[in-house]
C-alpha cells in the first residue's frame, strides 16, 4: 500500500514543481508627474499600483515604479533586472501608464524609446513577453503590419490602449479607461467561456469595446504581436 | 482570484459608477497629453492653477477614488491661515460649472479645488490687469490653502499589500525635500542656495526669488532639478574656465539634493543599480537657467533626455509652452549640425538649419488631435510601416522583437 501512495504523491509533487516554475514577471511603471515639462497628470500611478496588485494576487513577481522614482535609468535597470530572472517557460510583463511620443514613453526625466524597450524584452529568456501600455500614440509600438504564418517559439503580444493616431483618455474614476477595462478584464469580467483564464483574445474583446464607448469611440486599444487567441494572460 | 472577490469587486461602489459609463454617458475627462492648466488656458476662462502643491492634492484624489463627502455645493469657508475664502465646489461639475459656482459664491480673489487642482476665481481681464505685484500677494495669500493639501495627501499615501521586489514610488515629501535641502546649506563649499524657493511657484517666480535672494552664481531647487541664477548675458560672458568652476561648485548640491536617491538607497537591494543612478544623477541633473533673457524673452522651460541624448526645450514667445526642442545628438553641449531642431510644428531641422522633414508622419492636423501641442513629438523612432489603418486585432504579426 505505502508503494503506490508514493508514486502518487511523487507524481503529484512533481506536477506542483513543473507548474511552479512556470512564474510570471511583471514591472509596472506610472507615470503622474514629471520632472521634465510635460502636464501633470492624474491616475498613471494609480494605473501602475492597480495592474501590479492584479498580478500580485495571481502569484506574479511585480515591481512598481512611479512618478519621480520612474526614470528612464530606473525603467531600463528594474526591466532588466526583473526579466533576467525569468526562464524560459516564464511570462515577462511591463506595464506603462504616462505620456508617451510618437516613438517612446515619457519617463518622469525624459524619453525612453520602444526600441530600448524592445531590446531589453529580448535580451530575456522568457518564451511569453506581453506589453501593456497607457499612453497617447501607443499604436506606435506596433512594428509592422505584415503578417507571418511561421511557428515562432516565442509569444509576443502588445496591448496598447490607443491606435497610433489617437490619445489616450484618463477618465474621472481612479484609473485611465485603459486601465479601467483592464483592470476589470483580468479580475474575470472578460472571461467569456468561463473557464478561470482570461485569454489573449478574450481580453481584447472586453478591454476594446469598454474604452470605445466610454470615450464615445476616440480611443481604440489595439493588440498586436504573435500569439494564440487562447494564450492565458491570467488566472484569476 | 476566488469567485467571492469578483462578486466583491463587480459590487463595490466602484463598479457601479464604471457600469453608467457604458450607458452612453459623456465621461471623456483628461487626456493623456493635456492638463488641467492647459484646457483653461485654451478654453479662455479665468481659472489659474496656483502650482505644484496642486500635485498633491491630485495624489489625494487618486488615492481615495472618489471624493470623499463633500461640503455643501457652493458654501464658503475660511483658511484660517491666509484668510482667503474657499469654495465648495464638486469635481462632477465641468469647469465653467465649478468656476460659475465659485465666483458667484465667494466672488473674485477666492479659490476653489476642482480635480486636485487649486484654480482662483478672478476673470481672465481682472487677472490681466492686475500687477505682478498684486499677483504674487494673492499667490502668497492663497498660498496656505496650497499646502495644506500637501499634508493630507501625504498622510493618504498607499501602498498596495502584494509581493514586491521593488518600490520606488516619489510619494516625495516637499517638506523634507527642504529640510534636507535646508540641512546642506551653510556647509563646506561657498556656493549659494535660495532658500525662499518652493514647488509651487512657476519657473519664472523661482529664478526671480532666487536671484533676489542669492544674486548671480547661485543655484536653487525647483521641481527636483538644481538650476543656476545666472542670466542668459551673465552667463555667455563667462569663459569656460569660469563655467567650468562654477560647475565644480555646484556638484555637491548636486550629489546631495535627490530625495529620490535617498529612497532608492533605502529599498533597493541592488548597490550597483545604486551607482548607476549617482552616475546618472550627476550627468543629467544639472539644469542651467541662463537662457532667461533679462526681458524674458527667450527661456530654457525644460530638458529630458532621449536614448542617452540631452534635450532642451525652450519657449521662446514666451507663452510658457514649449517652441523649439534641441536634442544635442552628439553630445558636445553646443548646437552643432548632427544635432536636432524640432519646433512645435513638428519641423526639424539640423544644426545647421537644414529642413529635414516634419516630425508628424502624416501632417494631418486633424490626426494630431487638438492637444497635440502639449506634449513633445520627437518623431526620430517612428516606424513607417505601422500605417493608421493597420488591424486593431493582429496576432500574427511579423514580430521581430529589436
Amino acid at each position: 500500500m505505502m508503494y503506490p501512495k508514493t508514486i502518487i504523491l511523487l507524481c503529484v509533487f512533481l506536477a506542483c514543481a513543473f507548474y511552479a516554475q512556470a512564474k510570471t514577471y511583471v514591472v509596472c511603471v506610472g507615470i503622474s508627474k514629471y520632472k521634465s515639462n510635460q502636464p501633470t497628470l492624474y491616475k498613471s500611478d494609480t494605473d501602475a499600483l492597480t495592474i501590479q496588485n492584479i498580478f500580485a494576487k495571481a502569484g506574479a513577481k511585480t515591481s512598481s515604479l512611479t512618478n519621480y522614482g520612474a526614470t528612464s535609468q530606473n525603467i531600463r535597470n528594474e526591466m532588466r533586472v526583473m526579466f533576467s530572472q525569468a526562464g524560459k517557460d516564464d511570462t515577462v510583463i511591463l506595464f506603462f501608464s504616462g505620456h508617451g511620443y510618437r516613438g517612446g514613453f515619457c519617463s518622469t526625466d525624459g524619453l525612453i524609446s520602444y526600441q530600448t524597450i524592445y531590446e531589453i524584452m529580448k535580451q530575456s529568456k522568457a518564451s511569453k513577453k506581453m506589453i501593456f501600455a497607457d499612453a497617447c500614440f501607443a499604436g506606435k509600438m506596433r512594428k509592422t503590419q505584415k503578417e507571418s504564418s511561421q511557428y515562432s517559439r516565442e509569444s509576443v503580444m502588445l496591448f496598447l490602449s490607443s491606435r497610433s493616431t489617437e490619445v489616450s483618455y484618463e477618465s474621472r474614476y481612479k484609473n485611465s479607461w485603459f486601465t479601467v477595462y483592464l483592470e476589470r478584464a483580468l479580475r474575470g469580467g472578460a472571461d467569456n467561456n468561463r473557464d478561470k483564464t482570461v485569454s489573449a483574445k478574450e481580453l481584447f474583446d472586453f478591454v476594446a469595446k469598454g474604452v470605445a464607448q466610454s470615450t464615445n469611440g476616440k480611443q481604440h486599444p489595439v493588440m498586436w504581436g504573435k500569439f494564440d487567441d487562447n494564450m492565458p494572460i491570467i488566472k484569476w | 482570484m476566488s469567485t467571492n472577490e469578483e462578486t466583491k469587486y463587480m459590487n463595490s461602489a466602484e463598479e457601479t459608477q464604471t457600469s453608467g459609463t457604458l450607458n452612453g454617458e459623456e465621461q471623456v475627462e483628461n487626456k493623456k497629453q493635456d492638463n488641467g492648466w492647459k484646457a483653461v488656458t485654451i478654453g479662455g476662462v479665468s481659472g489659474v492653477l496656483m502650482g505644484a502643491g496642486a500635485l498633491y492634492a491630485a495624489n489625494a484624489y487618486a488615492a481615495n477614488g472618489e471624493a470623499d463627502a463633500p461640503a455643501e455645493i457652493g458654501s464658503v469657508r475660511t483658511n484660517p491661515d491666509s484668510g482667503i475664502q474657499v469654495a465648495q465646489v464638486s469635481d462632477d461639475m465641468s469647469f465653467g460649472e465649478a468656476f460659475a459656482t465659485a465666483r458667484e459664491a465667494a466672488g473674485p480673489g477666492s479659490v476653489f479645488h476642482w480635480h486636485g487642482n487649486v484654480y482662483n476665481t478672478y476673470y481672465a481681464e481682472e487677472w490681466n490687469s492686475m500687477s505682478t505685484a498684486e499677483r504674487n500677494a494673492f499667490a502668497r495669500t492663497a498660498m496656505p490653502e496650497i499646502t495644506g493639501q500637501s499634508g493630507a495627501a501625504s498622510a493618504s499615501v498607499h501602498t498596495p499589500n502584494v509581493d514586491v521586489t521593488v518600490n520606488v514610488h516619489d510619494h516625495t515629501n516637499h517638506e523634507n525635500h527642504q529640510q534636507t535641502h535646508g540641512n546642506h546649506h551653510g556647509g563646506d563649499h561657498e556656493l549659494q542656495v535660495a532658500d525662499n524657493v518652493n514647488d509651487n511657484m512657476s519657473f519664472n517666480q523661482a529664478f526671480a526669488a532666487a536671484r533676489a535672494e542669492v544674486g548671480a552664481g547661485g543655484v536653487f531647487h525647483w521641481r527636483g532639478g538644481v538650476y543656476n541664477t545666472y542670466y542668459k548675458n551673465e552667463w555667455d560672458n563667462m569663459s569656460r574656465a569660469e563655467k567650468n568652476e562654477f560647475a565644480q561648485q555646484v556638484k555637491p548640491e548636486l550629489k546631495e539634493h535627490p530625495i529620490h536617491q535617498r529612497e532608492l538607497a533605502d529599498n533597493h537591494q541592488d548597490q550597483d543599480h545604486h551607482q548607476d543612478q549617482d552616475h546618472h544623477q550627476d550627468q543629467n541633473d544639472i539644469h542651467e537657467a541662463s537662457d532667461i533673457t533679462e526681458d524674458g524673452d527667450v527661456r530654457l522651460i525644460g530638458q529630458t533626455e532621449m536614448d542617452g541624448h540631452q534635450v532642451n526645450i525652450y519657449d521662446i514667445d514666451g507663452d510658457g509652452g514649449e517652441d523649439v526642442a534641441i536634442v544635442d545628438m552628439d553630445d558636445t553641449g553646443d548646437l552643432t549640425p548632427p544635432d536636432m531642431v524640432i519646433t512645435s510644428e513638428g519641423d526639424v531641422y539640423t544644426g545647421d538649419g537644414e529642413l529635414i522633414g516634419n516630425a508628424y508622419e502624416t501632417g494631418s492636423t486633424d490626426q494630431m488631435d487638438d492637444s497635440a501641442g502639449s506634449n513633445l513629438h520627437l518623431a526620430s523612432n517612428e516606424n513607417p510601416e505601422v500605417a493608421p489603418d493597420m488591424p486593431d486585432y493582429m496576432p500574427d504579426a511579423d514580430i521581430t522583437l529589436a
